[in-house]
């Protein structure tokens, strides 16, 4: 009898523990695909995937090598948008993505390498770097509260 | 009904700090969460780099902490006291540094800090003039707030 109870106690935890890592790499699978959403409306001058995956609240802040956007509307309206036109192109991968969740807080860390062309001079710039995103889940939905992103000239090998 | 749950309580913490703040920068959102447990952990960090003292910059970090700097990365406070710690005390002991705003936000055991400061002075005969950035991420451990994260870019 107390082996069967023991059996029963040690699926049970099995399940749990499986359930627990299964939604944890759910998170994990949403939030990666929130980042590859942002790099795709920065490479596009497309507002639309921030203002679906970040949260528009008074006083957002967002971080870019010394300067900053102060709310969602800044971000898209000055910041993504216009850069459609003034880049010839724009090209943004994130790797070695790290990401930590504490319920129902998250952030992530990336590697990243940002080239491009500024239309009005012609001139092309290739930079590497890193972006932190904070992001918080809000009706089971992950939302980027803050990011900071730096990168600087890659350099010549 | 959760997203007003959040404003209301990301609302109720700005409020909360503009008014702690004092009447210098009230109305204006600039320091926000600033008398926070977790906000003094990075004010206490903030004074040890400007003091050079080693000590008691270390005890803010947790052990695995991440740090962006000008393009690099440390991944451990070892690594960070053994490196690049005190050619930035030496740095910022020759500047003068200046808050411009500050919020810190706190939710359950963690907390963002997100800063940008005005840095003036002349390092090694050159002249320094420019707005930095600065996002901390930080975690609650055994009671204790530590900096987990630290991404600074000028």
């Amino acid at each position: 009898m107390t082996k069967y109870f023991a059996i029963s106690i040690l699926s049970l935890m099995a399940f749990f523990s499986n359930a627990h890592d299964k939604s944890h790499m759910d998170d994990e699978k949403e939030i990666t695909h929130i980042i590859h959403q942002i790099k795709y409306g920065w490479e596009n001058g497309d507002g639309k995937p921030f203002r679906k995956h970040f949260l528009d609240f008074k006083g957002a802040r967002y971080f870019e090598s010394g300067g900053q956007n102060v709310g969602l509307t800044d971000l898209v309206k000055h910041h993504v948008e216009p850069e459609k036109d003034a880049l010839v192109f724009l090209s943004l991968d994130f790797s070695n993505i790290q990401i930590h969740i504490e319920s129902d807080f998250a952030w992530a860390l990336a590697d990243t390498e940002v080239s491009g062309e500024v239309r009005k001079s012609g001139k092309r710039f290739d930079k590497t770097g890193y972006q932190t995103f904070v992001l918080k889940k809000v009706n089971d939905e992950w939302k980027v509260l803050h990011t900071h992103s730096s990168s600087k000239n890659r350099r010549k090998s | 009904m959760k997203i007003i749950n959040v404003l209301l309580v990301l609302s109720m913490m700005f409020s909360f700090a503009a008014n702690a703040h004092g009447d210098k920068h009230k109305g204006k959102g600039l320091f926000k969460g600033i008398d926070s447990p977790a906000a003094k952990v990075v004010l206490a960090f903030h004074e040890a780099l400007e003091t050079g003292n080693k000590k008691q910059a270390r005890e803010q970090l947790a052990d695995d902490v991440t740090i962006y700097e000008g393009g690099r990365v440390e991944r451990s406070a070892d690594e960070y006291a053994h490196h690049h710690m005190l050619s930035d005390m030496k740095y910022l002991a020759a500047m003068n540094s200046k808050t411009l705003e500050h919020q810190v936000t706190v939710i359950g055991n963690t907390a963002i800090s997100a800063s940008r400061s005005h840095t003036k002075g002349t390092y090694k005969g050159k002249e320094r003039d420019y707005q930095g950035m600065e996002t901390m991420v930080l975690e609650k451990q055994n009671g204790e707030w530590k900096i987990k994260h630290i991404h600074w870019s000028h």
